[in-house]
C-alpha cells in the first residue's frame, strides 16, 4: 500500500516559508504564542484593576485600545486570523475542557450567529456608553469577563462553541478573514477522497499504553475488539449521491446545526468531534442529523484504505460516527444516541490531537469563515495535507453558494449576512463616536427624548445606526436590485447574497480607523512600560518618555485613510459585481442588479471620508 | 512518559502556564497598586486662556502648593497636556515661573477638542520630583467654536 502523503503544489505555503513554516508547524506552536499573549493579558488585567486610571498610562488603556486593535486588523489586511491563532482566552479553556463536562451539544436555537450578534451590539453600545476607552478600570473587567466566559461556555459545551458562536472578536476576524490573503485549506483535494481516517476533523487517536487515571472511572468501553475498522465488519452507510444542492434548502440545515455542509463528501463531524473533551466522551455525541450525510459514492468510502496507510500512527479511531456498524451493533435509531457512545469509546484508544472544533472539514471546508487558524487540523492530518495557503483575497466571495463544510452556504445563512451588515455599519458607527457631530446629534436626541441619561441616549443611536437604519437601508436597495434586474429570488435571498459585497469597504473603515489609532500611538506603549517597570522599582527602562507616539508624520494619515477606504470600495464593487454576474448571465441585468448597491457602497465611501476630514474630539460625558 | 501520556502532560502544562500567568497578577498586585499621583504636591488651574479653553494655542497658569499650603518656589515645572483616549500625541512643554508658586506655561497647545488631563511634573528645588493630575474637561473643538464665531455674527 502507497503510504499517502500530500506533494508539493504549486500553491505558495505559509508552512513552506523556512522559519515561520517550522515553527507553525511544530506541536506547540499555538500554546507558545498563547502563552505570550496570556502573560500580555495578566498585566492587562494588573494595570487594569490596579494601576492609574489614566487610559494613555495604562498599559489596559494602551495595548487594547490602541495596538491590539490596529494589529489585528492590519494582520487581517496581510495575512489572516492571527489573533485567534493566538488567542490567550483560548488557553484557561483548555482546561476547562478538562476539569468540566463539556458535554452538552450547543442549543439549536442559537446554533447561528444572532447572539453573538446580540454580544456585539452590547459591546459597541457599551464601549461608547461607559467610555471603555478611557477606563482601565473597564477595559481590565472585558478581559475578565472573556477569560470567563469562554472557560464556562467550553466548560459545559462541546467543541469551540464559544468562538463559533459567541465570541463577537471571533465574528469579527471570521468575517473580515474573507478578504485575507491566507486560508488554511487542503493542499490536494484528492487526497481527502481516499483518506480512511478524516484525522483533520475527528482528530488523531493513539493506541493507549494503559489505564490513565484521568479518564478511567468515566468511560465504558464494552467493545474491545473495534480497534480495527475491518475486524469489527464496519462498514459506511452508503447513500444516493444527493447532487446539487437545493437552493432553498441546503442552508437551513446549515443554520441550525453547525456541522452541516459537508453535504456532498459527507464525513458527518460529530458534534464534537475531536474536541478535546473527547479523551472522556468519545464518540458520545454522535449527532442524530450524521445519520443523514450520505457518502459521495462507495469509492469515497474511508475504508477503502486500510488503517496501515496511516504513516504517522497505526492504531485509528474505527468509531467515527459516519460509519454504520454492520454487525456488533443494531442499527442505532435516532431517538436513542446512548448505544453510540459505547460503541465508539474503543479500548485502548485515546485522542493525541483535536480535529477542528469548529466543525469545518477541510475537505468541504471553504473559505475563512469560523476557521480560527488554531492549526488542529494542520496537527492532525497524517498525510501533512493541510496548508496556510496564499490566495488572491476575497476569492472566497466566489463560492458564497457552494456549501461550506460547517458553516453552509453563505447566500443562505441570513444571521451571517445580519452579522456582516452589523459590523459594516459598525465601522462607521464606532468612527462616529470619535467626531464632533455625534455630541451635536446626542443633543439632540437627548433634547427629543426629553432623557438625561447617556447610556439611554446612546441606546437609541446604537439601535438606529446598527438595527434599525441598516435594515432599512439594505432592505430598500434589495428591492431596488431585484427589480432592475427583475430578479425572481426573495428579497431576503437578494439582501444576504449582496451583503457580502459590504465586506471590504467596512473593512477599509476599520482599517482606516484602527489604522490611525496605531499608527499616531503606537510607541505610547514604550514610555507606559517605561513607567510601568520604574513603579516596581525596577526601571531598567529608563524614566518614561512620553513624548513618543506616532510612527509616522501625522500628514500622511488622512492620505493613507483615504487609500484604505477607496480601496476598500473598490474591492467592494468588485466583489457586487461578481455576485450579480454570478446570478445574471447577461452583463446588463448585472450591472442593474448591482446598481442600487454600487450606489451604497459609494455613500459609505463618502460618509467615510467625510468622518476622516472632521476633527477628532474625545469626550467621555457628553450630555449635561 | 512524555508519548505515553500526552494528555496528562498537555493538561500539567496547560494548568501550569495558567497558573503563572494569575501567579504574576497575584505577585503584582501583591506589590501594591500603581502610584497614580506622587509627591505631596497641591496643583489647581488658576486660569486657561483662551477662556473659555478651546483649541489652539494657550496659556495655563497654574498655582502649586506643597502639602503646608505653602507656595512651591523655585521649582521646574513641565506640564503634559494628553487626552483621555489612550495613544494620542501628547502636548509636552515647560513653565515659566511668575512668582507666588504661579507657574505658566510656555507654547502650549490643544490639538484636539475634548477631555484633557493635564498633568504636572515637578522637580522641586531639593531635588526631590512630585506629580499630580488635573482634569480639564470640555475643551471646545473647532466646530464649536464655528458655531460661537457664527452666532458671535449674528449677534453683531
Ligand atoms: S473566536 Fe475563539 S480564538 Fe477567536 S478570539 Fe474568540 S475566543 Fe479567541
Ligand atoms: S482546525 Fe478548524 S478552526 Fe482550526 S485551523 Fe483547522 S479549519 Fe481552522
Ligand atoms: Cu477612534
Amino acid at each position: 500500500m502507497a503510504v499517502l502523503r500530500a506533494q508539493k503544489t504549486k500553491q505558495r505555503d505559509l508552512l513552506d516559508v523556512p522559519v515561520v513554516g517550522r515553527f507553525l508547524r511544530w506541536k506547540h506552536a499555538r500554546t507558545s504564542l498563547q502563552a505570550v499573549l496570556l502573560v500580555v493579558s495578566a498585566l492587562i488585567l494588573y494595570d487594569g484593576f490596579w494601576g492609574p486610571q489614566l487610559a494613555p498610562k495604562n498599559l489596559a488603556g494602551v495595548l487594547p485600545w490602541v495596538h491590539w486593535r490596529g494589529f489585528v486588523v492590519l494582520a487581517l489586511l496581510i495575512a489572516g486570523n492571527i489573533f485567534c491563532m493566538a488567542c490567550p482566552f483560548m488557553l484557561p479553556r483548555r482546561l476547562a475542557k478538562k476539569l468540566l463536562p463539556a458535554d452538552r451539544r450547543w442549543p439549536k436555537v442559537i446554533r447561528n450567529k444572532w447572539l453573538a450578534i446580540g454580544v456585539l451590539l452590547v459591546f459597541f453600545w457599551a464601549y461608547e456608553a461607559f467610555d471603555l476607552w478611557a477606563s482601565p478600570w473597564l477595559t481590565a473587567w472585558v478581559a475578565l469577563t472573556y477569560f470567563v466566559a469562554a472557560f464556562a461556555i467550553d466548560g459545559i459545551f462541546k467543541g469551540a462553541a464559544f468562538c463559533k458562536y459567541v465570541c463577537p472578536i471571533g465574528q469579527f476576524h471570521f468575517v473580515h478573514g474573507m478578504v485575507s490573503p491566507l486560508e488554511v485549506k487542503v493542499r490536494q483535494p484528492d487526497l481527502c477522497g481516499s483518506c480512511p481516517t478524516k484525522d483533520c476533523i475527528k482528530g488523531r487517536y493513539a493506541q493507549r499504553p494503559e489505564q490513565d487515571f484521568l479518564r478511567s472511572s468515566r468511560e465504558t468501553t464494552p467493545i474491545q475488539e473495534t480497534s480495527s475498522p475491518k475486524a469489527s465488519g464496519w462498514t459506511a452507510k452508503s447513500h444516493p449521491h444527493p447532487g446539487p444542492l437545493p437552493q432553498g434548502r441546503g442552508g437551513l440545515s446549515s443554520l441550525d446545526q453547525g456541522n452541516v455542509g459537508l453535504g456532498k463528501a459527507g464525513v458527518s463531524t460529530r458534534e464534537n468531534a475531536g474536541s478535546e473533551s473527547d479523551i472522556r466522551h468519545s464518540g458520545e455525541s454522535r449527532n442524530p442529523d450524521d445519520w443523514d450525510q450520505p457518502w459521495k459514492s462507495q469509492e469515497q468510502h474511508p475504508l477503502r484504505h486500510s488503517r496501515e496507510s496511516s504513516p504517522r500512527h497505526g492504531a485509528r479511531n474505527p468509531s467515527s460516527s459516519e460509519f454504520q456498524p454492520q454487525s456488533g451493533m443494531p442499527d442505532i435509531p435516532r431517538s436513542s444516541l446512548q448505544p453510540a457512545r459505547e460503541v465508539a469509546t474503543p479500548a485502548g484508544l485515546q485522542l493525541v490531537q483535536t480535529g477542528c472544533e469548529l466543525w469545518l472539514f477541510q475537505e468541504r471546508k471553504v473559505g475563512n469563515m469560523d476557521c480560527t487558524f488554531c492549526l488542529d487540523c494542520i496537527q492532525a492530518c497524517p498525510y501533512d495535507n493541510v496548508g496556510i495557503q496564499l490566495r488572491v483575497p476575497t476569492s472566497e466571495f466566489r463560492k458564497l453558494d457552494q456549501l461550506h463544510s460547517g458553516v453552509g452556504a453563505l447566500t443562505q445563512r441570513t444571521d451571517l449576512a445580519a452579522l456582516v451588515i452589523v459590523l459594516v455599519f459598525a465601522a462607521f458607527v464606532n468612527a462616529f463616536g470619535m467626531v464632533p457631530p455625534v455630541y451635536s446629534l446626542e443633543q439632540w436626541l437627548a433634547t427629543q427624548l426629553g432623557v438625561t441619561s447617556e447610556p439611554v441616549v446612546l441606546g437609541v443611536l446604537f439601535i438606529i445606526g446598527l438595527v434599525a437604519l441598516p435594515f432599512v437601508l439594505v432592505t430598500v436597495t434589495a428591492w431596488c436590485s431585484r427589480a432592475l434586474a427583475g430578479s425572481r429570488e426573495t428579497l431576503a435571498a437578494t439582501a444576504t447574497r449582496f451583503s457580502y459585497a459590504l465586506i471590504p469597504i467596512g473593512f477599509g473603515m476599520w482599517l482606516a480607523h484602527y489604522g490611525f489609532h496605531f499608527l499616531i500611538g503606537a510607541l505610547t506603549a514604550i514610555p507606559v512600560a517605561q513607567s510601568f517597570l520604574a513603579d516596581f522599582g525596577v526601571p531598567i527602562l529608563g524614566d518614561p518618555r512620553w513624548e513618543l507616539a506616532a510612527i509616522v508624520p501625522e500628514s500622511w494619515l488622512v492620505p493613507l485613510e483615504l487609500l484604505l477606504l477607496e480601496l476598500g470600495m473598490l474591492v467592494s464593487l468588485t466583489v457586487g459585481y461578481r455576485i450579480a454576474r454570478k446570478q445574471h448571465s447577461s452583463v446588463a441585468r448585472a450591472m442593474r442588479a448591482l446598481l442600487p448597491w454600487a450606489v451604497i457602497i459609494v455613500l459609505m465611501f463618502f460618509t467615510g471620508a467625510w468622518l476622516m476630514t472632521q476633527p477628532m474630539e474625545m469626550r467621555g460625558v457628553i450630555l449635561g | 512518559m512524555r508519548s505515553r501520556h500526552p494528555e496528562i502532560m498537555d493538561f500539567i502544562r496547560t494548568a501550569i502556564i495558567v497558573l503563572l500567568a494569575l501567579l504574576s497578577v497575584l505577585v503584582l498586585s501583591a506589590c501594591g497598586p500603581r502610584a497614580e499621583q506622587s509627591g505631596d504636591l497641591d496643583v489647581t488651574i488658576l486660569s486657561v486662556s483662551p477662556d473659555p479653553a478651546a483649541v489652539g494655542d494657550a496659556v495655563i497658569t497654574l498655582q502649586v502648593r506643597d502639602a503646608d499650603g505653602k507656595p512651591v518656589e523655585g521649582a521646574t515645572i513641565a506640564v503634559e497636556g494628553t487626552m483621555t483616549h489612550a495613544g494620542m500625541q501628547p502636548v509636552i512643554v515647560e513653565t515659566e515661573a511668575l512668582g507666588e508658586g504661579r507657574y505658566a506655561t510656555k507654547d502650549f497647545r490643544f490639538t484636539m477638542g475634548g477631555d484633557w488631563v493635564i498633568i504636572v511634573r515637578a522637580t522641586l528645588a531639593d531635588g526631590s520630583t512630585a506629580e499630580q493630575r488635573v482634569d480639564l474637561k470640555g475643551v471646545q473643538g473647532e466646530m464649536q467654536m464655528d458655531m460661537k464665531s457664527d452666532q458671535d455674527k449674528e449677534g453683531n
